[in-house]
C-alpha cells in the first residue's frame, strides 16, 4: 500500500464536492477518515480508488461525517 | 447464512406464477436447468411449452428424451426466431399480435392440463441482436400474459456474470424477475465474492460492505453473493470490477 496513491480524477471530485479538500486525498489521509478498525489494528492494504469510493458511499449516505467539511468544501 | 432456495429446488417447484431468469456461460448449464424445469413438470402431469432456437431444443429434447419424457403429448417446441417474427413489428414486440399467439397457445394448454410450464428465449435472441428495449418489452408482455393466466416462466440470457458489462443489463433485466440464477453452485459464487472482497478491501471494510449489500438485496430473488456484486457494481463500481477481476482468476 502506498499512502502517498491518489484517487482518480473523477473519485477526486466526487470527494470534493462531499467536503473533502483535494489536499487530503493521498491514500494515508483518506483511510484516516474511515471509520477506524473495531479491532484497533491498521486498515490492509488496498488502493486509493477502493478506499474513496468507500468513503463517498458512506459520506453520501451519512453513515460518517467529514470533520472539517465546511473548510474543505470552501478549498 | 444465505437461505436463497438453491435453483434445482426452484426450477422443479416453481410458484404458479414465477417468471425466472437464467443468466449462463456454459451452455450445459442451461440444459441442466431446463431438463430439471420441464421434466419434473412433465412427470407431474403438467403441460410444458418450450420456445428455443433449433440447436437448443435439440439439447433439449435429447436430454429429455434420456430421462423419458421425450414423447409426450403435454410438451409443444416452438422455433423462438419464428415465433418472434410472428408478433414483432419494425423491431418491436406488438401486443396483440403476442397476446393471441403466446396468451392462446397457453389459455390452450391450460384447457387439457392443469398446470404450464413455459421455457423462452425470444428475448435472449433480441437481446443478443442489441435490441435491448425490445427484448425488455417482451418481458413486460410475458408479465402482462402472467397477470392475466397463471404459468410459470424460465427465460435464459447468454451472459457471463463475472464481466462488469454484464451488471447494467442485469439491473434492467431482474427488474422484470421474480428468480435470478446466475450460477450453478449458489455455495461456491457467495464464497467467491466473500473472498475476492477480502482480497480486494480490508477484510473488516469487506463485511461491512457485505452486510450492507445484504440489507440491500433487490426484489429479485437471488443468492446474496450475487445481490452482493450487484449492489457493489451500483455503488461502488470500481471496486466491483476489482472483486469481479479476482473472481475470474479465481473460478475462470
Amino acid at each position: 500500500m502506498n499512502p502517498e496513491s491518489l484517487p482518480s480524477e473523477e473519485l477526486r471530485c466526487e470527494l470534493v464536492a462531499l467536503g473533502i479538500a483535494r489536499e487530503r486525498h493521498r491514500l494515508g489521509e483518506l483511510i484516516e477518515i474511515l471509520p477506524a478498525r473495531l479491532d484497533g489494528r491498521p486498515y490492509e492494504d488496498f488502493d486509493a480508488d477502493c478506499v474513496a469510493e468507500v468513503l463517498i458511499y458512506l459520506l453520501s449516505q451519512g453513515v460518517i461525517g467529514n470533520r472539517d467539511g465546511h473548510d474543505a468544501r470552501l478549498a | 447464512m444465505d437461505t436463497t432456495l438453491d435453483w434445482p429446488e426452484l426450477v422443479r417447484h416453481p410458484g404458479p406464477s414465477d417468471h425466472m431468469v437464467q443468466i449462463y456461460k456454459d451452455r450445459e448449464f442451461l440444459v441442466d436447468a431446463v431438463l430439471q424445469y420441464i421434466g419434473t413438470g412433465l412427470a407431474h402431469g403438467e403441460a410444458a411449452l418450450i420456445i428455443a432456437r433449433p440447436e437448443h431444443r435439440e439439447r433439449f429434447l435429447h436430454a429429455l428424451e434420456h430421462a423419458g419424457h421425450g414423447a409426450s403429448p403435454a410438451l409443444k417446441l416452438l422455433d423462438a426466431e419464428a415465433t418472434l417474427a410472428k408478433f414483432t413489428v419494425d423491431g418491436m414486440p406488438e401486443w396483440t399480435a403476442f397476446h393471441s399467439l403466446i396468451g392462446g397457445t397457453i389459455a390452450e394448454m391450460r384447457l387439457q392440463y392443469p398446470t404450464v410450464r413455459a421455457y423462452g428465449e425470444m428475448v435472449d435472441i433480441l437481446w443478443q441482436r442489441g435490441d435491448k428495449q425490445a427484448a425488455i418489452r417482451l418481458e413486460q408482455f410475458w408479465n402482462e400474459i402472467g397477470r392475466l393466466q397463471t404459468f410459470s416462466l424460465l427465460c435464459a440470457y447468454a451472459m457471463d456474470p463475472l464481466h462488469g458489462d454484464t451488471y447494467a443489463d442485469l439491473e434492467s433485466i431482474c427488474r422484470c424477475h421474480t428468480h435470478l440464477i446466475p450460477a450453478r453452485d449458489y455455495a461456491e459464487l457467495n464464497e467467491a465474492v466473500f473472498e475476492a472482497s477480502l482480497k480486494v478491501l480490508d477484510p473488516q471494510l469487506a463485511q461491512m460492505l457485505l452486510t450492507l449489500a445484504a440489507s440491500h438485496r433487490p426484489h429479485t430473488e437471488m443468492p446474496l453473493g450475487q445481490a452482493a456484486l450487484i449492489w457493489l457494481n451500483q455503488n461502488m463500481p470500481r471496486t466491483a470490477e476489482r472483486v469481479l477481476g479476482e473472481m475470474r482468476a479465481q473460478l475462470d
